[in-house]
């Protein structure tokens, strides 16, 4: 394990954790690029050290990251990508842009990482950047496809008015409340999406929308009677 | 109770299910349901609510996440160090030798008699060619027989190069914060070795595709300098403001076509070469398409030409018709060597008299822009103007301007799988004028990333649609989208093996064999 290895064109300190893994599969070495036996042996030493960092808390990691660490932000990703590409699909319900928005997500996020003070949790701040980062996509979806939001909206409606007409035992609750979130706008949505999917508090709500404890519990009930007032035919049932 | 609002039952029933609701809010609410039965009712029907939300579908988890992540961080990593983005300018010693001139010319219609004489002095071969009606009642573009080599030249040192022995040069810089200059005028020196275009690709390595690219951001500056400087049959001179920026714009169009690793290469090329750009931002930030579109400026179908005759100073608006008249006669003269060089020099001699004399005094009926200076020295002519002069249209973003003529024109791009053509109507609007940015030169140099690409296309796509009255047998949009989609799954298929190829290998061997990717 004393000397180093090459990844094609990339040395990148990232490609760390992965050296082990590598070397236990080849099982043999691989001839080495000019790199020095220092650097391979931090290299080394750096990747045993990330695997026994996946027990520690998100602020640790954090710290160790914006030591330098930078390879522990993989246990961060980890840890976190999957409550992101699900917040992102509450969002969207489009399984196909799930996975790149979470990337530009979590791009963005290993950016500010270094200047992350810890005053708020990371899963709060990086849900805060998945609702800002959404709002983003919306906005873009919006221009690039020359609709209003209203289009989208009366869309989403008609689909649901279809939906909700057929009979009670041929639907598919499940996508039927799809549709009625659709159909919010996207503040309230994001607010009742939190809440009831996601399951944060109202404090963690107020810091992942940026807005006051009281604001969120004014969209959260509004969000919940618009709701309530679309899907009522299912919620109506005996 | 009943003076509670519905909005106010509303929001207590709401935070009376997630359970935080103060003890006296609390018991106003049991209070409430106990004797309210639409109350009751609405909090049911709320927790059903709740319930098939929390129920809600969840995403398949992605194993293969983070090798697709990582595989971005540690590209984003590379281009960190390789410095994409021509933002700054820096000013260069080097090229202090160019001894500049410039001149101007163009359109309107003045001082003819006064000129005339002067010019004849100046250029009998000029003259000739008109007498012979060659391109008698023309208006010439200054600049026509340039190639992709001087053009090269002009993209990278902001010199243009005007005939053989490279005396004689337009050039362009940029010698203040917000100042733009344009001079033409002779070289003090000799350039030792004169870029050429075959140089430069072996110097970055361009693949064949790239080599398209670019040739084609060559042939669309070219047609960008032809049209930026006339002079007319009656002796002025106009010149595009715009000009200064091109090279800035070529520089930054060509990086954008180019590899992390070329781009490292393309750097020391323009160091190597003294060029008066360098790459300074650290990051390699492609614009999105929509923002390129809501962004960018197309050029104005009649746009501002700074017009300088002997004795005036002066804009105006030069229609594109007349552009395009211009570059049609530039085809014809360009069998007539020397012209360029020729009326360069009566360009020269036209700045230098309007220099030498008080140009207030010279036409109070014509308003010179005070942002417009023109000066001299004993070896060069030059115009000065701000940057904010004529709302610059040329940001130096990653963005391509295609003139094209009014009418159908189709484009046939190749791609690894397979040729697109695309077709676009001019409309009376901007006629024959349609944008290409670099998102879609990147889509045509790398779509085996069909999933990014899609989405770019359809952007692209719709926001041409919008501008563009599309020629509908000419763009067979939904094959292009059935080519990408095929692409799409062939990438998926081959694991994306080939954008980085020893990266892959290793992790594919990496990955634990149960887990699918996607």
């Amino acid at each position: 394990m004393e000397s180093g290895y090459t990844f094609g064109l990339n040395t990148t300190k990232n490609n760390v954790w992965f050296l082990g893994l590598v070397d236990a599969y080849l099982g043999s070495r691989r001839p080495t690029a000019p790199q020095s036996a220092d650097q391979s042996l931090r290299r080394m030493q750096s990747s045993l050290k990330s695997s026994s960092y996946t027990e520690k808390s998100d602020e640790v990691l954090i710290t160790l990251f914006q030591h330098g660490e930078r390879d522990v932000y993989k246990i961060l990703v980890e840890r976190y990508q999957e409550r992101v590409r699900n917040l992102i699909y509450s969002i969207f319900h489009d399984s196909g842009m799930v996975d790149d928005l979470a990337q530009e997500i979590f791009i963005k996020a290993y950016e500010a990482l270094p200047t992350f003070r810890l005053d708020s949790s990371f899963y709060t701040w990086i849900y805060r950047i998945t609702v800002n980062k959404s709002r983003d996509e919306m906005r873009r979806r919006k221009v690039r496809r020359f609709l209003s939001f209203q289009t989208l909206i009366d869309e989403a409606n008609k689909e649901l008015t279809a939906k909700l007409s057929v009979p009670p035992e041929e639907r598919d609750a499940k996508e039927i409340v799809t549709l009625g979130l659709q159909a919010l706008p996207e503040k309230f949505r994001s607010a009742i999406i939190l809440k009831d999917i996601e399951g944060l508090s109202y404090e963690e709500i107020a810091e992942v929308l940026q807005c006051e404890l009281g604001t969120v519990k004014s969209r959260l009930s509004r969000a919940r009677s618009m709701l309530r007032k679309i899907l009522r035919p299912l919620l109506e049932e005996k | 109770m009943n003076q509670l609002s519905q909005d106010r039952i509303n929001s207590l029933l709401s935070q009376y299910l997630d359970g935080v609701l103060t003890e006296s809010d609390r018991r106003l609410v049991e209070e409430l349901l106990a004797n309210d039965e639409a109350a009751l009712q609405e909090l049911n029907q709320l927790k059903k609510m709740k319930d098939l939300l929390s129920g809600q579908k969840r995403i398949e988890p992605n194993a293969a996440f983070w090798t697709r992540l990582s595989a971005v961080l540690d590209q984003q990593k590379d281009e960190e160090s390789l410095l994409p983005f021509p933002r700054r300018y820096v000013p260069i010693a080097a090229l202090a030798g160019v001894a500049g001139v410039l001149l101007i010319g163009s359109v309107i219609f003045q001082n003819r008699m006064s000129l005339f004489h002067f010019v004849t002095q100046k250029s009998q071969m000029v003259q000739s060619v008109y007498e012979q009606g060659i391109m008698k009642g023309s208006i010439l573009p200054l600049l026509s027989h340039i190639d992709n080599n001087q053009v090269l030249q002009f993209s990278l040192l902001g010199v243009l190069p005007l005939d053989a022995k490279t005396q004689t040069a337009l050039k362009v810089d940029q010698n203040a914060s917000n100042g733009y200059q344009i001079k033409i005028g002779r070289t003090a020196r000799k350039k030792s070795k004169p870029l050429t275009v075959k140089d430069f690709y072996a110097d970055i390595q361009a693949t064949q595709q790239q080599k398209d690219v670019i040739d084609s951001l060559f042939g669309l500056a070219r047609r960008r300098i032809e049209a930026s400087v006339l002079v007319s049959e009656n002796h002025a001179v106009a010149i595009d403001p715009t000009l200064a920026q091109l090279n800035k714009v070529m520089v930054s169009n060509i990086a954008a076509c180019l590899e992390p690793f070329q781009r490292v290469r393309f750097s020391r090329f323009l160091e190597k070469s003294d060029a008066p750009y360098t790459f300074v931002s650290k990051k390699f930030v492609p614009a999105s398409p929509e923002s390129i579109y809501v962004e960018m400026n197309r050029l104005s179908p009649s746009h501002r030409f700074m017009v300088v005759t002997a004795d005036t100073l002066t804009f105006a608006n030069v229609n594109a018709e007349i552009i395009r008249e211009a570059q049609r006669s530039a085809e014809i003269s360009a069998q007539i060597q020397g012209i360029a060089q020729r009326n360069l020099e009566m360009a020269e001699g036209l700045l230098r008299r309007y220099a030498e004399r008080e140009p207030r005094a010279a036409n109070a009926a014509q308003v010179a822009a005070p942002s417009l200076e023109i000066w001299k020295d004993a070896n060069a002519v030059g115009i000065q103007f701000q940057r904010d002069l004529n709302e610059p249209r040329w940001e130096v973003r990653q963005r391509i301007v295609v003139p094209l003529p009014r009418g159908v024109r189709t484009y046939t791009v190749a791609s690894p799988s397979g040729r697109f053509e695309f077709g676009f109507y001019g409309d009376s609007v901007t006629p024959g004028e349609i944008m290409i940015d670099s998102a879609m030169v990147k889509f045509f140099k790398q779509n085996n990333q069909a999933e990014y690409n899609l989405r770019m296309m359809d952007s692209i796509f719709n926001s041409l649609a919008s501008r563009f009255q599309m020629h509908p047998g000419a763009f067979p949009l939904d094959s292009v989208l059935r080519s990408l989609q095929e692409a799409r799954q062939k990438a998926f298929e081959e694991g994306r093996r080939t954008r980085l190829p020893m990266q892959n290998e290793v992790r594919l061997r990496k990955k634990d064999p149960s887990s699918n990717d996607r």
